[in-house]
């Protein structure tokens, strides 16, 4: 996906975008980008992040899970059997993460893993996985090999599209899941958090795939730090109203009226780890003077910009 | 539940997976799709081949508790009960040189693989 936001009218500021978090940007998968996705008839043999130039694969035909133009909520998405389909994706990972994923399940009777990774394969972590009974939950090691697990106090709805996401972060020691930006379950970590150097599997867990997810995954976003929570805020109602199911969060979370907008900090942070930079055309008036309507912001490159006489 | 041919050995599985394989790329050439010189079915991406999204084999043979080799049925496909013509699906064209293969469900109880050490509070 070109990473172009362009000029926006004054009091039109853009969406925010997850593409706003730069290089933290690990990972992002969306079947809203249907040329991202790659068929064998139904069967989906490669997904391709939007950043990164990583995909996740398959290369079985009785493991590939399937796409659907329209299977959640009424737009595309990734459906997983919940007994053999899952994908494969190397993607550096951190100590120190945030993932994301817009899905649904349609059993609660076993856990379902959503993405996992681990540094050992004889381990089970899991970024997000649905607990047994629909929480969200989410594990980590330590480099002793103990684990702390956050679960949602919320559960989901089967055959219900939500918004989940974890963050763990190593430097204050703590994990946390959501759903719907809600429901925070927590825990707090011992130890130094274990280096993930698996690969990544969706839809299955790391180690001899099994807690199969029976559902389907529609965006899932992988970023290598601890997000703040106004950014998980953002993120979370960026893609829940990306796929229309804003209604869906937290009453806590103050973007269910309207969607989330960027910041011209996280603009000019963005411009400029693309060799960009924001021009503020209010202090800018002899170039604001000969555009027609003339925007309040302009990102333009390093080496100059032109203006259409 | 999910229904698999089941083979006393490695070598009779990976056979049968072979003989999937073979009918498969048929069907998959007819669709348009192309085939590379290791027998790999070429995914597309926005119409246009795409190397990195192949389907090597229709599954890899799995040895349950019991000693036998089990492979996934082709029916496990929903698009795999299309009829290739009247009467026959994908699935049953790609199974027409199997025989007649004993096939099973996978109770899920534990009784063909061990229960993964599964973590949880």
């Amino acid at each position: 996906m070109p990473a172009r936001f362009g000029a926006r009218r004054l009091g039109g500021r853009i969406l925010w975008s997850p593409l706003l978090l730069g290089s933290s940007l690990a990972a992002w998968w969306s079947a809203l980008q249907s040329s991202s996705i790659t068929l064998a008839g139904s069967n989906v043999t490669a997904w391709a992040s939007i950043v990164g130039g990583i995909s996740a694969t398959q290369v079985t035909g009785a493991n590939q899970p399937t796409y659907a133009a329209s299977g959640l909520n009424g737009l595309p998405t990734i459906s997983f059997n919940g007994s053999s389909s899952y994908m494969t994706a190397n993607v550096a990972q951190s100590a120190s993460w945030s993932v994301q994923a817009v899905a649904s399940t349609a059993s609660l009777a076993s856990y379902g893993s959503i993405i996992t990774s681990d540094n050992d394969p004889a381990r089970m972590a899991q970024y997000l996985r649905i607990e047994t009974g629909g929480a969200i939950g989410s594990i980590t090691f330590n480099t002793g090999g103990s684990f702390s697990l956050a679960a949602t106090s919320t559960t989901v709805l089967t055959n219900t599209p939500f918004v989940c996401a974890a963050i763990r972060s190593a430097t204050v020691q703590s994990i946390a899941a959501y759903l719907n930006d809600g429901g925070q379950g927590s825990a707090t970590p011992t130890g130094t958090a274990q280096a993930l150097t698996q690969v990544i599997r969706l839809g299955a867990q790391t180690n001899t795939p099994s807690l199969f997810l029976n559902g389907k995954i529609s965006d899932l976003i992988l970023v290598n730090r601890a997000l703040t929570t106004l950014e998980r805020q953002k993120m979370a109602a960026s893609r829940a109203w990306a796929f229309g199911v804003q209604s869906s969060l937290d009453a806590s979370t103050p973007y269910r009226s309207s969607p989330p907008r960027a910041s011209l900090a996280e603009l000019e942070q963005w411009a400029d780890e693309h060799g960009w930079r924001v021009i503020d055309l209010a202090a800018h008036r002899e170039q604001a003077r000969r555009i027609y309507t003339p925007p309040r912001l302009l990102i333009v490159p390093h080496h100059g910009w032109r203006i259409a006489a | 539940m999910t229904r698999y041919l089941v083979y006393p050995t490695q070598a009779e599985a990976q056979a049968a997976v072979d003989a999937i394989d073979a009918r498969a790329r048929v069907l998959f050439r007819a669709a348009g799709y192309a085939i590379d010189a290791q027998g790999a079915v070429i995914g597309k991406r926005d119409g246009a081949d795409d190397p990195s999204g192949v389907t090597t084999t229709w599954d890899i043979s799995r040895q349950r508790a019991d000693g036998a080799w089990i492979v996934a049925h082709p029916e496990a496909r929903a698009a795999n009960d299309a009829e290739v013509r009247p009467g026959v699906t994908r699935a049953d064209y790609v199974m027409q040189d199997l025989g007649s293969p004993v096939i099973e469900a996978d109770p899920h109880d534990g009784t063909w693989f061990p229960s993964p050490a599964v973590l949880h509070p």
